[in-house]
């Protein structure tokens, strides 16, 4: 069945209006263990996202085959569901016809280079980060993966838009021990093309991350002055981004609501989602409703300037929609996400900022935080490891402590912001920042 | 199963072997289809309104073929006999060589059956409804602080199939049901959210005796006692971690690294120490895939191996690995029964089932009576590990401090860390309180039901995190 064909089945059916997003994908991982092929996995998926519109109120459901009989089965579903629903907030689909921002292509030249080549690159990483020290046991994870997508969204309002991207992604983790201790650093890069995937800066990474780490210990539990590494500073931001999202103000899981408007963090903090941000791995000229993307701030020198909005929440909230509905992994309900969200950059280098710490701590590493950390209430309790900072140096190494600390706090206690954004980032990232003072959980 | 299928999904015997035939076509050691046609549905409810009526389809296929150890996968939509024999055919191509082994002749086992769900919807969600419904009604009628509730019910419904050139002919059926209610207190300042899960691998009968009030209640009454608790002060002190979800600390802390994944490429902490002492004398520990119905068992697993009870520790000695086919062989160890996918968009692996601490002889009151000082872990939230270094965290979501062997404050913000090594040979007390709790693991080949489960236990010294103050 064509995807035309599903929207007029889904018309005859009764339902008021009706849209499909399909997304065809193609990838391709290869993995290598001790510098023997592990495995190389191939995928080839479709799916057919479906969603229709009754008195108000939206159904969603999906398949990964256009056959009349399974179309027809998750048809009929959908008509069960859509019947079955409450009336709550009023659901909306978008009319076609809107001019959208050209933005740079996304695509990868991977398919012009053979598997051997991808397999030698790989090679390459894992005998020159075994090269690096003696200490290097092994390469536990050496990987990589190219991907490319195409989706297509239509509905029976005039919407037709399509969209393509193709990108790799190699991934690196070695292993150090001295014996006793076993440690692993990681490092990877999210490139276009082949011959871009910056190797040497993989290598220098995880083996460095992994050394560094050697022979870490515990610190004293007590507060600290705490500088997060850019990427564990991502982490924790994205993992609270949700605070600023239309749907947890919809859902009451978010302090934010009623705060638009007033001033929530910081002087120094500027938060922009910006769908064409040029450091950004993916631009996006429209969202998964067909809304066109539009740059904005979140929050402007601390002041919380509104919520990213899809359709219904933009409605909810008497608020414009601001291009932020998206899929979460293309299938199921639509929700509202950022684009592309970073807190806007300081002056300062990473080293810089470490040199304003007399006694603090230097994160490098968080993990647990989906179970850690409570978007709701902005409490975080994150397993950590890094490095004792001292009179502006980094000094021992230290793991399994865990930094405490509320997010809306935190967010009014940022006193240096760095300089360094990661190039090539996806969805959500965050410069290396100082914060005044922590709870840390240590011996 | 007592019917013995000749067809599956359109495959017969005769399509099933060309198909293998070609993917061994160049010297591989093993070739395998794995075909796949589930459902899965989700409803929600919202501040007692149905918000969210979703559902969805998965189907296809994933050929793979082993040689040497080194495995080639493809995961496809389209699982017609021509689809699965061209991939079969570009699978081949990525090896090269003669032909080495034959396709054994196909035989299905009679495999004595763990889970089987019976009635899985009606016409329309009546009763459904009336579980949401009642959940729901259970945490507001609780107190006028929650001022959220959403319970959900999701099911999936899964008909595998898989034939492999080592004889295997299997299908198997699963419908994992689970219910869930999160209530969010808040006092105005601060908001507070808990929750509450069940779930079987089963279908509505699994409901006959559950109470949703008392459910959602109980998600109520834990997101209020936390909205007024006090902020863990931090620390290194004994923690008593209660029975039932309390088992993610066995789960993370030291089953991952029992997982033929990471044991294989030497990338665990308790490589090499099979025979060897890994837990204080008092720890047994078993995988069990099947028990009757529950959240993490199947008949087969996603290899066609039938699920087995697998022993892992014995009086605190390391018994078994968690291995499926392709690492037995590296491994030179015996198939457990646990190699599971999310569906056939992944490549399968040794994953856990059921995993839980036998009981042991203390009562729980025993236990907290003979702990001067420390944390009570009532109820754990998730956590996550790195195998290679054994580091892990989990934290917990309903806390309460001990002192002088009574339960006493009730505290917030609490995360445990510490060293998979460590913490199994510091467990000195186990209760005889054995319960389950439902959790989703997600790792390599995607997000599995896991039962994580055991008595109350105690662990002599553990690092708590946490800010401290109100």
């Amino acid at each position: 069945m064509t995807l035309q064909n599903v929207i007029k089945r889904g018309l005859e059916l009764g339902l008021e209006a009706v849209e499909v997003y399909a997304n065809t994908s193609e990838s391709n991982t290869i993995k290598l263990d001790d510098g023997k092929l592990e495995s190389y996995n191939m995928k080839e998926i479709f799916s057919v996202s479906i969603r229709g519109l009754k008195d108000g109120k939206m159904a969603y459901v999906n398949s990964e085959s256009l056959d009349d009989e399974a179309i027809e089965s998750v048809l009929q579903s959908l008509i069960k569901n859509v019947t079955a629903l409450d009336a709550t907030e009023p659901e909306f689909m978008y009319e076609g016809g809107s001019t959208y921002v050209t933005v740079p292509e996304v695509k990868s030249d991977y398919k012009e280079h053979t598997t051997s080549e991808k397999i030698a690159m790989l090679k390459k990483l894992e005998s020159e980060a075994r090269a690096k020290s003696d200490k290097i046991v092994k390469i536990g994870y050496c990987q990589y993966s190219e991907t490319s997508q195409k989706a297509t969204l239509m509905n029976s309002k005039g919407l037709d838009l399509t969209r393509e991207l193709s990108y790799t992604t190699t991934f690196l983790g070695a292993l150090a021990s001295n014996g006793e201790q076993t440690v692993v650093g990681m490092s990877g890069d999210i490139n276009l093309n082949f011959n871009d995937i910056e190797c040497d800066r993989i290598v220098e990474e995880s083996t460095e991350s992994a050394l560094s780490q050697l022979g870490a210990g515990a610190i004293e539990t007590g507060k600290y002055p705490v500088v997060f590494k850019r990427d564990a500073a991502s982490e924790i931001l994205s993992a609270f981004s949700s605070v600023f999202l239309g749907d947890s103000a919809l859902r009451k899981m978010t302090l934010l609501t009623d705060k638009v408007g007033t001033k929530v963090f910081g002087d120094n903090i500027t938060i922009v989602d910006d769908p064409f941000s040029d450091v950004a791995l993916i631009k996006y000229p429209f969202d998964d409703e067909g809304v066109p993307c539009r740059t904005k701030n979140v929050v402007e020198n601390g002041v919380f300037c509104g919520f990213l909005n899809n359709l219904k929440t933009a409605n909810f909230l008497k608020a414009e929609p601001t291009g932020n509905g998206f899929k979460a992994g293309g299938t199921g309900s639509i929700t509202s996400s950022p684009t592309n969200l970073y807190l806007k950059e300081g002056n300062l280098t990473k080293d810089e900022i470490i040199a304003t710490v007399e006694n603090g701590i230097y994160v490098t590493e968080v993990n647990g935080l989906h179970a850690g950390l409570n978007p709701i209430s902005g409490a975080f309790n994150v397993q950590a490891s890094g490095f004792v900072i001292k009179d502006g140096k980094l000094d021992r190494p230290i793991t399994l402590f865990v930094v405490s600390g509320n997010f809306y706090e935190m967010m009014n206690d940022v006193v240096e912001i760095g300089n360094d954004i990661e190039k090539r980032f996806v969805n959500v990232a965050c410069p290396t920042i100082k914060i005044g003072s922590l709870a840390i959980s240590g011996k | 199963m007592s019917v013995k299928h000749t067809e599956v999904f359109g495959i017969t015997e005769d399509i099933a072997k060309g198909i293998l035939e070609a993917a061994l076509s160049t010297g591989g050691d093993f070739a395998e289809v794995y075909i796949e046609n589930s459902a899965n549905e989700v409803l929600m409810m919202r501040e007692r309104k149905l918000a969210n009526a979703n559902a969805s389809k998965v189907m296809g296929a994933a050929v793979r073929v082993i040689k040497d150890g080194t495995e080639v996968n493809a995961s496809v939509t389209d699982f017609t006999p021509e689809k699965l024999m061209a991939t079969a055919k570009v699978l081949a191509d990525s090896f090269e060589g003669e032909k080495r082994v034959d396709v054994l002749p196909f035989v299905e086992k009679t495999v004595p059956i763990a889970v089987d769900p019976k009635y899985i919807r009606g016409e329309d969600y009546t009763e459904e409804l009336k579980l949401l419904s009642g959940a729901t009604e259970g945490a507001y009628g609780y107190s006028p602080e929650i001022v959220q509730v959403m319970a959900n019910l999701t099911k999936k419904e899964q008909r595998i199939f898989v034939f492999a050139s080592d004889s295997t002919w299997q299908t198997d059926y699963r419908c994992n049901t689970r219910i869930m209610c999160q209530a969010i207190a808040s006092d105005g300042k601060d908001m507070q959210p808990a929750h509450s899960s069940f779930g079987r691998n089963q279908g509505m009968e699994m409901f006959e005796g559950f109470d949703p009030v008392e459910f959602g209640r109980n998600a109520a009454f834990n997101a209020v006692e936390m909205l007024h608790a006090d902020q863990m002060q931090g620390g290194e002190m004994p923690v008593v971690i209660h029975n039932g979800f309390g088992g993610v600390i066995l789960h993370e802390a030291c089953v991952h690294g029992l997982e033929a994944t990471s044991v294989a490429k030497g990338m665990s902490v308790f490589c090499g120490k099979l025979g060897e002492k890994v837990a204080s004398d008092i720890v047994n520990a078993v995988d069990d895939g099947t028990g009757e119905n529950l959240w993490g068992s199947i008949n087969v697993d996603d290899e066609g191996t039938p699920a087995k009870r697998n022993l892992l520790i014995e009086n605190g000695i390391l018994k078994s690995y968690l291995v499926d086919k392709r690492n037995s062989a590296k491994m030179n160890h015996p198939i457990t029964g646990s190699s599971r996918r999310e569906s056939y968009k992944y490549q399968t692996t040794s994953r856990m089932t059921n995993t839980y601490f036998l009981p042991g002889e203390s009562t729980f009151e025993e236990i907290i009576a003979n702990t001067k000082y420390g944390l009570f872990a009532k109820e754990m939230g998730g956590g996550s590990v790195n195998p290679a270094t054994g580091e892990f965290n989990f934290a917990v979501d309903v806390a309460y401090m001990i002192e002088d062997g009574k339960i006493t404050k009730p505290v917030k913000g609490a995360t445990l860390v510490g060293s998979g090594k460590d913490v199994l040979l510091r467990i000195d007390m186990i209760g005889n309180n054995l319960e389950y709790g439902y959790g989703m693991c997600g790792s390599m080949s995607g997000s599995v039901p896991t039962i994580v489960g055991q008595p109350t236990i105690r662990v002599s010294s553990m690092t708590v995190g946490g800010k401290g103050g109100k």
